[in-house]
């Protein structure tokens, strides 16, 4: 029994190596695994090494909270609806705008400004609507989630 | 209808009563707040409230759900407290709204101990730019002298009533009114060091003998009440820096029940190439580190300062201290009744993927050139649980979260 203890054991720290030297890769993949956005926000993708269920594109903050993602509620006309999927990011140059899918398959619009309402002390604004009409869209370019993933990824 | 209504008679009359900001239009009667008119005479404003929907078992027209004392609504959208917080956040701050005489000093400062958080103190939300007591806030304009002279720095209340500004006469009847105010009380002095204590008290035992224990009297008689406060903003300070040590063995002594856990990447590795794929926990050790991360203490010292709301989540990267934990998720749940703040670690996090690479770029195309030509795409789904492709064979399998409950150091229930 004790013969085979030592190839075991090497065997194992071999693999180790193995699995470590996949880390580095990984760790040198992570350095551009955030798209920057206005506001100190970024476009984070929550892979399957986060978290399974897989959550997809998330906009987080500077401190990496998650400001929309899956599984996010937010009030809209009274209803709350939660967050599918991020398909559309409007940039401008002091706000975002997030086209969001909800879980019913509808779309509705999340607008990220600067919050200075001294209402609350977070320093953005959520301004949710499902009717882009009402939200005003000049200086924006859009970007599909897709492409961002893509890139991410 | 004419409603019962008081009308103040003064030789210079303020269009300027409503919240101290909205104007009266003297044709209307009403005042004019940013979304909204409101009349004066009836408590009541004259237009539908934006916000209506969000509630919709009170009448559209309320003012401050009809609480004048405990809600504001100085925009005329959506009431607040007294301290400007937002519904959801309002009972993490104190209400020090309303006027407040000297003579009530031993009463605001029982609220201010009652509801205040040591992270509201900490963060300042007594001496922000908009909180309470910034010269700012709207309840800072009915507060008497006395009271805003407890409750704001100095700079801020000599910018409040421009002092610097005053000629030498105005300084002297201003000083003059000032030494007519009654100082506290020993008594009063007694139950406000006993408050303090109280923040104190709790907040150290619950450190378990780390730091020494402040002496009561010492707060209480010794020192005016702004040093008081000023001394407590000071430790909380250090608090709040030093969080993540005691954080840290709390989390030790949760997680020992647990039977160790995963402390490594070897001992992950081992799990993952002769285990049976059953859900691990992690130890305490990596818990520890995760801990004292930055990014954790960054955003742990956030949601105690107010800044965010009762739940969310936020994501940790331990690449490069942990391999076998990565980038994980940690979703944290306020507790405002018992005061304390929940963290969940690795939920949804597992060494199930250690062969993402594979299965990623497997599933991907290179150089444009679609990945079947190259891969038999079907295989390479990312996949959860059990071996899809594992590299050497092994089975992944799913951490047990930890859960660690840390108080929020608060010691009694917000004043209401």
């Amino acid at each position: 029994m004790k013969k085979y203890k030592v190839p075991v054991v090497l065997l194992i720290k071999i693999s180790s190596l193995i699995m470590l030297s996949a880390c580095n890769l990984k760790s040198s993949e992570q350095s551009n695994q955030e798209f920057p956005l206005p506001l100190n926000l970024k476009a984070v993708y929550w892979g399957y090494d986060v978290q399974h269920p897989l959550i997809g594109l998330v906009i987080e903050d500077e401190l990496n909270f998650v400001i929309i993602g899956k599984e996010d509620k937010f009030l809209l006309n009274s209803d709350t609806v939660e967050v599918e999927k991020i398909t559309k990011l409007g940039i401008g140059d002091y706000r975002l705008l997030v086209e969001v899918l909800d879980t019913k398959s509808d779309t509705f619009y999340i607008e990220c400004i600067e919050n200075n309402t001294g209402v609350t002390r977070h320093y953005l604004s959520l301004i949710v609507s499902d009717n882009i009409d009402m939200v005003n869209q000049d200086s924006l370019n859009w970007v599909n989630a897709e492409e961002i993933v893509k890139r991410l990824k | 209808m004419e409603a019962m209504t008081y009308t103040r008679t003064a030789a210079d009359p303020t269009k300027y009563l409503f919240n101290a900001g909205a104007e009266k239009n003297d044709l209307t009667g009403y005042y004019e707040t940013f979304y909204r008119n409101y009349d004066a005479s009836i408590g009541r404003f004259t237009g539908v409230d934006i916000m209506a929907a969000k509630y919709s078992s009170l009448t559209p027209y309320q003012y401050a759900f009809n609480d004048h004392v405990f809600w504001n609504d100085p925009l005329g959208d959506d009431p607040e407290n007294g301290c400007g917080c937002p519904q959801e956040s309002w009972d993490y701050r104190m209400d020090w709204g309303g006027a407040m005489s000297f003579d009530q000093m031993e009463r605001s400062l029982s609220g201010l101990f009652a509801g205040a958080t040591p992270w509201s103190i900490n963060s300042g939300s007594l001496f922000t730019r908009t909180g309470v007591g910034s010269g700012n806030h709207w309840a800072d304009h009915y507060r008497s002298v006395g009271g805003n002279m407890v409750t704001m720095r100095s700079s801020t209340f000599n910018d409040f009533y421009r002092v610097d500004h005053m000629t030498g006469s105005q300084k002297a009847r201003f000083g003059g009114y000032l030494s007519q105010l009654r100082p506290p009380s020993a008594e009063e002095m007694r139950k406000m060091g006993y408050q303090l204590g109280q923040l104190f008290g709790r907040h150290f035992s619950f450190e378990s003998g780390s730091y020494s224990l402040v002496d009561v009297t010492t707060y209480g008689f010794s020192l005016g009440i702004r040093s008081a406060i000023r001394q407590v903003q000071q430790r909380m300070t250090t608090m709040a820096c030093t969080s993540c040590v005691e954080m840290a063995s709390s989390a030790s002594r949760s997680i020992s029940q647990l039977n160790g856990g995963i402390e490594n990447t070897f001992a992950a590795v081992v799990h993952y190439l002769i285990g049976d794929g059953s859900p691990q926990a992690i130890g305490a050790k990596t818990t520890r580190l995760l801990m004292n991360t930055q990014t954790f203490r960054n955003a742990h010292n956030d949601i105690l300062r107010g800044n965010r709301g009762l739940s969310g989540r936020f994501r940790v990267d331990m690449t490069d201290l942990v391999f076998h934990i990565g980038r994980t998720p940690v979703s944290y749940k306020a507790n405002i009744k018992n005061q304390t703040i929940t963290y969940t670690f690795y939920q949804g996090d597992g060494f199930w993927d250690p062969d993402f690479m594979d299965e990623r770029y497997g599933n991907n195309s290179v150089f444009d050139l679609p990945p079947e030509i190259f891969f038999d795409t079907s295989k390479f789904t990312t996949d959860g649980m059990g071996p899809n492709l594992e590299r050497l064979g092994g089975t992944p399998y799913e951490y047990i979260p930890t859960t660690i409950t840390i108080p929020m150091t608060l010691s009694i229930f917000p004043f209401r």
